[in-house]
């Protein structure tokens, strides 16, 4: 325990690593600076007095504060918003959209029943939505796509790089210390050895994931200070108001597979960001082990992300090897960080499997941490003279 | 000694990995420039007509030539679309006999399905994407015709007296009557831009690690004591600036020779400011002379990111808290291309328009070089004085 503390001393008092946070943070802002969007405020403070589910007892307080001479542009947008709305989960038929994944990529067998099978599971949660009236909630109104984009893309997006990138490069500074101060010989003679491997993993997976909720709750401390959630934290992320682009389908809901609040569907995306950094931690690790050079071995960290976004891509989708690796590849980190946007729903055009975000993590991290063990293994046996 | 400096930059696995993320680079972000160009209809009609205009007209296109050139082609494409209606059953159908019929039937609010199907079938691969070249001969015709009003407008709406100047000034000399496509300018400066990021990245990696690596085994100590002395930091800021140089070299010829593939360089000699691009150029210049001054504006920036990565490199540790530094630097560097390499030298650049100066983009290049170029040679000769122990 003596010497993790010590590793973790070695890598926090690093005033680069330090330097590289405030630089990340500074980013941060600068994009939160850019998000003000008064008409989401207002929706989000009406929502204190009328509530965020569209009953009927919304649409008589929303009434009351009209009548009470609060008369503005964005309250008649609001009422107009949300006039005559219906539940858009009623009658709505999942099954085309998987019919329509499956004719323009062309798959059958295998891939085809899963694509089937996952549109026809999800076809009970939508049955199961529209009994709860789940998308009859406010959240931003008109402003929900784009807040939500905001929040769950853009800001969540950068912030999981950030942590990628943070972490990884802690990991590597870790695994490289004694190479780089050329201390090597000396630490792998001692009676803990090779053994030191150990802590010095835990400290800077450690530090990583502290490194990334550090920068998480910094910037959305900043983020939740500049927009107004407060009326709307329990409205469902199914609403009506809220949406996915999709080219091959056309717009459709965001349909989640649990129903989920924006509280709890931030909570669940935050701890998917932590399960993700440690998975780059985990990669950053086994090549560490592979790569003495601390510089080679997170440009080969870059190059190993690049290549599993590259090879689905350069492929041939015609044939069937091709779209099975485009549907695997969606199980790993770097794939599972690009779809950052889509995770806890039924997925898009690449994603074949139910709860894909979940299912990649699980397998990233059995993998990876196999790779760790397979590196420590040459490592430990491996001739520095 | 400098040769000994590149030798070290130049390792075989540097190379190999700076190969490696190039390639990656380029599936990922360059080569859609080159594999949809031109990207669909009217696309390829409008690049098609372009070219023929260049091949019959030269490098403009006056006044006689667009009337002998719009007429001839609209007679010979209506010709060709009649053709295809009467050989194809699914016109008589909708009762669509002639071209007259068809265009009744195009302007139509609320087609009926079979009507539909026979609109898109002069629209489609059967009829060889007839009814689109028809489009792009209405198109050029607009444009030629409507452009002198557009730059007018222009002039009402400008807020100052050199784009007012220079607006009349393209009026006057019908500047605008230049053949350069804007497919052919779009395709360019994205796959420029995304050109450039590539090269910093790749000036960044190769030319970083030299100095760190020296210092964190303390090798400089020993340097320091040898007959060249503490010159040596001045050699080393000497290979990586040529290190630098010649990559960007490499690069510009690799990449340069794979976009010569799309055949763009038939605009050579046309003028940028053109009835058929969409920006309108803060002075006269050709398609040729863009890519030398781009060129020129790459080399500028790759040799001051080199400078950059120098004195980082001088001042980290080693190579972890150095990559920590570059990072950041590299996002800065990036949004500066996209800011500098977008539309550069026309009305549309952000940076002209945000700070309304013409040749913004070598100033910020140039500024980027001379302030990096002039701190690190400050520290090199302040080296010479500096306690090492």
């Amino acid at each position: 325990m003596r010497i993790y503390w010590h590793e973790l001393k070695k890598l926090l008092t690093s005033v680069a690593v330090w330097g590289f946070v405030a630089a990340c943070l500074l980013f941060n802002i600068v994009i939160i600076g850019n998000s003000g969007d008064k008409y989401a405020d207002f929706v989000s403070a009406v929502s204190k007095d009328t509530g965020y589910i569209l009953d009927q007892s919304f649409y008589e307080k929303l009434a009351r504060i009209a009548e009470s001479g609060k008369q503005s542009e964005y309250l008649e947008q609001l009422q107009y918003e949300t006039d005559g709305v219906t539940d858009v989960f009623e009658g709505y038929e999942t099954k085309s959209i998987g019919e329509r994944y499956i004719q323009v990529t062309g798959s059958t067998g295998y891939f085809a029943k899963l694509m089937l099978d996952k549109y026809s599971a999800l076809q009970k949660v939508v049955n199961e939505k529209a009994k709860n009236d789940e998308s009859l909630t406010l959240y931003f109104a008109g402003a929900t796509h784009y807040r939500h984009q905001l929040l769950f893309s853009t800001l969540m997006g950068w912030l999981l790089t950030e942590g990628a990138l943070v972490s990884g490069l802690l990991v590597l500074l870790s695994v490289g210390y004694e190479q780089i101060h050329g201390t090597e010989s000396i630490v792998y003679s001692t009676k803990k050895g090779r053994q030191v491997l150990r802590p010095k993993l835990a400290a800077s997976v450690s530090a990583g994931l502290g490194v990334f909720a550090l920068l998480a709750l910094l910037t959305f401390l900043i983020y939740f200070s500049v927009n107004e959630y407060e009326g709307v934290w329990r409205s469902s992320v199914s609403s009506l108001f809220n949406y996915r682009i999709d080219l091959v389908t056309g717009n459709r809901p965001f349909i989640t597979w649990y129903s989920f609040s924006i509280l709890t569907y931030f909570m669940a995306m935050l701890g998917m960001g932590l399960g993700l950094v440690l998975c780059f931690s985990l990669l950053a690790f086994g090549i560490g082990m592979w790569v003495r050079n601390s510089y080679i071995a997170f440009l080969v960290f870059l190059v190993v992300n690049a290549v599993t976004v590259v090879i689905p891509l350069q492929i041939p989708q015609t044939m069937p090897v091709g779209l099975a690796i485009k549907y695997f590849a969606v199980l790993t980190p770097t794939l599972l960080w690009l779809k950052h946007g889509i995770w806890f729903t039924d997925g898009d055009i690449d994603i074949v499997w139910k709860h894909f975000e979940t299912l990649g993590l699980v397998v990233s991290l059995v993998v990876l941490t196999a790779l760790c063990v397979l590196a420590v293994n040459h490592f430990k046996r491996k001739d520095f003279t | 000694m400098v040769w000994y400096e590149l030798r070290k930059i130049w390792n075989s696995r540097i190379l190999l990995v700076v190969a490696l993320l190039c390639t990656l680079f380029y599936w990922l972000f360059m080569s859609f420039y080159i594999d949809f160009f031109p990207n669909g209809h009217p696309a390829i009609e409008e690049f098609e007509y372009s070219n023929e205009l260049l091949d019959r007209y030269g490098p403009t296109l006056e006044e006689d030539e667009y009337v002998e050139f719009i007429s001839a082609n609209r007679e010979k494409v209506i010709a060709e679309m009649e053709r295809y209606i009467k050989s194809n059953p699914v016109f008589a159908k909708v009762g669509i006999s002639s071209y007259e019929d068809y265009e009744r039937v195009y302007k139509k609010q609320n087609p009926t399905e079979a009507e539909t199907e026979a609109l898109w079938t002069l629209l489609g691969k059967e009829s060889n994407f007839v009814r689109f070249k028809l489009q792009t001969i209405e198109w050029i015709e607009n444009q030629y015709r409507d452009y002198p009003r557009y730059v007018s407008e222009l002039m009402a709406e400008a807020t100052n007296q050199k784009e007012i100047d220079r607006l009349n000034a393209i009026l006057e000399t019908k500047e605008y009557t230049n053949i350069m496509e804007w497919e052919v300018y779009e395709n360019t400066v994205g796959y420029t831009v995304y050109l450039a990021i590539l090269s910093i990245l790749a000036v960044f990696v190769l030319v970083s690690p030299l100095i760190v690596t020296d210092r964190a085994r303390n090798v400089h100590l020993l340097q320091y004591s040898s007959k060249h002395g503490r010159k040596i930091l001045q050699k080393q800021l000497l290979a990586v600036l040529l290190s630098a140089f010649m990559l960007t070299t490499l690069l510009i010829l690799i990449f340069g020779a794979i976009y010569s593939t799309n055949g763009t360089w038939v605009f050579w000699h046309s003028g940028m400011t053109s009835f058929l691009n969409g920006p309108i150029f803060l002075f006269d210049i050709t398609y040729g002379q863009y890519i030398v001054l781009y060129i020129v504006l790459l080399y500028t920036l790759c040799l001051g990111t080199a400078a950059m990565a120098f004195l980082f490199s001088r001042f980290s540790r080693n190579l972890i808290t150095l990559i920590l530094k570059l990072m950041p630097m590299f996002a800065v560097l990036t949004v500066l291309c996209l800011y500098v390499f977008n539309d550069p030298f026309s009305m549309n650049n952000s940076l002209y328009k945000a700070l309304g100066m013409i040749g913004i983009e070598p100033l910020v290049c140039g500024g980027v070089f001379i302030v990096f170029l002039a701190v690190s040679l400050y520290f090199v000769r302040r080296e010479k004085e500096v306690e090492v122990i």
